[in-house]
């Protein structure tokens, strides 16, 4: 389907774009940045900022970009004195009763204030008056604080909030220079955290991120929430070598601009206190550590010796190069591919916007490399049991037949305590591999942070331990992820690095006949 | 002198009830509306070149015409009687006199748009008004000329009245559309405009007072009658109020092109004892104020007062004398605009409140050279850069203040052992 088309100039360069794309974002696609503050893509455009304002020939006023959709022919200049000098005005009437508070103010080096008057050099204030002033710190729910003095008013959070999540938390009270923007209830929807992703000042200031790092020490990375099928796109910002705050990134198909409050608190698994650091064996009934040579050699010995009597209990937390690795390794063992998954924990539903009942990331991609054989059948029988990620075996004691537990997990459990051999695993923020949403798209999470020394993802494991089957050892998870390509149709003609920034869809089975 | 159409019963205290209003020949053009087809009565109205009475002038008959013929969506009419600008009391006059004769004009409004729905939204401050009209529409709803079946014809309208809440910005088309609606009043963008999605984003008309109440005459004189009177660029008769140190404050009616000075000084009387005329603000508080030399040269028209600099606006004409103070007026002014910006668009929300602290720091004596040059900088900086003209309207009599009277402005930012 051939979508209509407009040509439009831009700066003197010719840009074409779909019929009924706005001036700013015919502009943002041609590399033309038109500054913005009450703009957002994913929101209702009310234009009130005016910041936006552009001069389209053959109109005496300059037109709010915003809100302009493209016309064939339109001649458009961001860059003439009138557009600029508008700009620099409205920006000057923006920070007049704005609070000069940069060098305590948690947005300071993300803000668009600050970004913006740098670009037009509004270092001397005009203003010589009184500023008005209005309630700051305020806690208008568990996520977030409230300083009203820093808000410009160009209702993002109200629009979020009457438009996405329909709660209506927010309103601006009052009129003119008095206008206020204020919590009419406490904020506390499970999408509140939006609220600081959204607020281009340092009005909305989230309450687990506040005085944690100034920004400008941040690095950040591209990845994938954990937390549910959907596979929210985030960033992950770090500070040495610890993340210290997840952020949604842009994925129409996925999760718009959004991620969950939920979801932005998962970083904080990486470094909990149940997080299994070391590989341990179990000795005279107490576990010890030992190094991670030690631990591997001691879960291969049971491998090779119980090998087709293994059961595996797989884990949809996983990734794609995870599970294919561990399902090559069991088919070499002879053992069944028996790695049921578990059902989701209860207590979530799917709701309208983003989150899925099922809070495993990858049940779609796990499922496409796991066998039918319940875990908890097969356990009557096995003589080794190798449990992924899951606290699957919580009463060892049950089973008197077994002779072994591998437990390969991120975080200690019931079964890790009653494992032989506990074997750490990489968290999805310490290595890359790829998750498959409830879509079926497939998405590309990097590399964060730094494994705790020596522990290495799954696939690392099972491609290792796999070698003393006689297959062959993978060097990287795009190595897996090519031959996972070629042996799978839902990855056919993937690669790892084309999956880029918003991840793949597999083709359809009536697409792939057609192709 | 003056050229009664609209006013001409208003000396007749009964006019303003439908006995009166009968008797004096009322509800005759609705029923001569209601056997013409709809576009030929937008026709007339076309042809009278009666611009919109609220203040921007823009063309009553080319309004009703943008109405989209086949939709299936309601369409609507909406009066605007939420007359707030500074200096204006003449829709009040209508409502006060004459209330009738703007339901007959909404009636026929509605019947050549196709409306079945109209409302009148009215301001909150107009208390004893809304009791007049309220009484009014119900004794057109009980003598058939609203409701079902209208002068008994097939033709179904309701009218309601609607009640603001005491904010200026209502008065500004869409901002009332959003009052009327429930929600805060703040202008919308356009476009679209609200002949294509107004109220409930439905086609909708939205006329002044009296736009609306001249309309009878329109329909039983002729379009063509009405546009003979006045000039060729401002048709027919206006009411213009007067305020001010003149004998005879009020509001007349007057044809078009009338000059300014005749008026002040004919109708209105002139000044009173002891006071001279120091400046005139011709159109309500958000129109630059004329020099004396400049009234000379003025007409009550759309192009005279524009040719100067200054605008008809509502035609609520403010007289100043000569020993005003200009400061203490532009803070006053000033005030009204920092107060009534709605806030939602920055240069507004901004701009108002700073002009307004700066003039309240002159007032004060505490005021510096660079304070004039501020004034103009933020005038500037407010003009044709927001969703309305609110902004407009308030760096309009700000830039025109300075203009008119630079050494006042002058005198008051110099320190007083300099003087």
């Amino acid at each position: 389907m051939a979508q209509e088309t407009v040509k439009i100039t831009i700066n003197g360069k010719e840009v074409v774009a779909p019929k009924g794309t706005l001036i700013i974002e015919a502009a943002a696609q041609a590399g033309v940045e038109i500054p913005h503050y009450c703009y957002h893509p994913h929101l209702s455009r009310p234009a009130v900022c005016r910041m936006c304002l552009v001069d389209v020939e053959g109109q005496r006023k300059l037109q709010p970009s915003c809100s302009t959709p493209v016309q064939p022919g339109q001649v458009i200049r961001t860059d003439s004195p009138k557009v600029q000098e508008a700009v620099r005005e409205v920006l000057e009437f923006t920070l007049i009763n704005h609070p000069l508070d940069c060098p305590v103010c948690d947005q300071a080096g993300e803000c668009g204030l600050q970004n913006n008057y740098q670009d037009y050099g509004l270092y001397n204030t005009k203003f010589t008056l009184p500023k008005v002033h209005k309630a700051k710190v305020q806690k208008i729910g568990p996520t977030l604080t409230l300083d009203a003095e820093r808000c410009i008013l160009c209702s993002r959070c109200v629009r979020f909030t009457d438009e996405i999540t329909k709660t209506h938390e927010m309103g601006i009270m009052q009129r003119g220079d008095h206008a206020e923007i204020q919590a009419v209830k406490e904020v506390n929807n499970p999408y509140s955290t939006n609220l600081a992703d959204i607020c281009p000042v340092g009005a909305l200031t989230q309450n687990d991120f506040r005085f944690k790092v100034r920004v400008w020490y941040l690095k950040h990375q591209q990845s994938i929430c954990p937390g549910c099928a959907r596979g929210c796109n985030i960033v992950v910002d770090h500070y040495r070598g610890e993340a210290q705050r997840m952020r949604p990134r842009n994925n129409n198909a996925v999760n718009q601009s959004w991620m969950c409050d939920d979801g932005r608190l998962l970083y904080k698994a990486i470094r909990n206190e149940d997080r299994l650091n070391a590989p341990m064996l179990r000795k005279d009934g107490k576990r010890v550590a030992v190094t991670p040579s030690v631990a591997f050699s001691e879960a291969l010995r049971l491998l090779e010796k119980h090998a087709k009597h293994t059961a595996t209990q797989g884990s949809a937390s996983v990734s794609n190069e995870d599970a294919f690795a561990l399902a090559r390794l069991l088919k070499m063992m002879q053992a069944p591919v028996a790695s049921s998954l578990r059902e989701s924990p209860v207590g979530w539903e799917d709701d309208a916007l983003l989150r899925r009942a099922d809070r495993t990331p990858n049940r779609n991609g796990v499922s496409a490399f796991s066998g039918t054989e319940e875990f908890a059948v097969r356990l009557k029988t096995a003589t080794l049991a190798l449990v992924i990620q899951e606290d699957a075996l919580p009463e060892r004691s049950l089973y008197p037949q077994l002779a072994g537990v591998i437990y390969v997990g991120t975080h200690d459990c019931p079964t890790a305590r009653s494992a032989d051999v506990v074997l750490p695993m990489a968290m999805w923020a310490e290595y890359e591999g790829s998750f498959t949403n409830f879509q079926g798209r497939v998405q590309r999470f990097l590399s964060v942070v730094s494994a705790p020394e020596g522990v290495v993802p799954l696939w690392q494991l099972a491609s290792r331990w796999s070698e003393a089957f006689g297959g062959k050892r993978y060097a990287s998870a795009a190595e897996v992820f090519r031959a996972m390509a070629t042996e799978h149709p839902l990855f056919a003609k993937m690669t790892f690095d084309g999956l880029g920034e918003i991840g793949l869809c597999a083709p359809s089975a009536d697409q792939s006949k057609e192709a | 002198m003056e050229k009664k159409l609209l006013t001409k019963y208003w000396h007749d205290p009964n006019h303003k009830m439908l006995d009166g209003y009968l008797k004096n020949g009322g509800y005759a053009a609705i029923k001569k509306a209601l056997g013409m087809e709809p576009d030929a009565v937008i026709e007339e109205a076309k042809q009278s070149k009666l611009r919109g009475r609220g203040g921007a002038g823009f063309p009553a008959g080319m309004k009703w015409s943008f109405i989209p013929k086949k939709t299936d969506k309601p369409k609507y009419v909406v009066c605007n009687a939420d007359e707030s600008e500074p200096g204006t009391f003449k829709d009040r006059e209508i409502i006060h006199k004459d209330p009738h004769s703007l339901i007959e004009g909404i009636a026929i409004c509605a019947w050549a748009v196709q409306s079945h729905t109209a409302f009148i939204y009215i301001r909150g401050e107009f208390t004893e008004e809304a009791k007049m009209l309220e009484r009014a529409i119900q004794e057109a709803y009980d003598h058939g000329y609203l409701g079902k079946g209208i002068c008994g014809t097939a033709f179904d309208l309701e009218l309601i009245l609607h009640r603001g809440a005491g904010a200026y910005i209502c008065g500004e088309e869409t901002g009332m559309l959003e009052s009327l609606e429930g929600k805060k009043g703040q202008p919308r963008n356009k476009p679209p405009f609200p002949a294509s999605e107004g109220l409930f984003q439905c086609p909708t008309v939205i006329n002044n007072v009296e736009t609306l109440a001249v309309m009878p005459w329109i329909v039983l004189n002729g379009g063509a009658e009405y546009a003979k009177l006045g000039t060729p660029e401002s048709t027919g008769t206006k009411l213009v109020g007067i305020s001010g140190p003149v004998k005879r404050p009020g509001v007349y009616e007057i044809e078009m092109g009338m000059p300014l000075m005749t008026f002040i000084n004919e109708l209105a009387g002139g000044m009173i004892e002891g006071k001279t005329l120091g400046a005139v603000i011709p159109g309500g508080s958000s129109t630059p104020p004329l020099t004396p030399v400049q009234c000379e040269q003025a007409k009550i028209s759309y192009e005279s007062l524009d040719k100067l600099g200054s605008a008809l606006g509502t035609a609520g004409i403010i007289v100043l004398p000569d020993d005003f103070s200009v400061i203490e007026a532009m803070t006053v002014i000033a005030r009204f605009y920092a107060d009534e910006s709605c806030g939602q668009c920055t240069p507004c929300r901004e701009g108002t409140g700073w002009l307004y602290k700066t003039m309240k720091r002159i007032y004060a004596g505490k005021g510096a050279a660079q304070d004039l040059q501020m004034l103009s900088h933020i005038s500037a900086g407010m003009k044709g850069r927001t969703i309305c003209a609110l902004a407009d309207a308030a760096a309009w009599p700000m830039e025109g203040f300075l203009r008119t009277f630079p050494e006042a402005f002058q005198k008051a930012v110099t320190p007083k052992q300099a003087r």
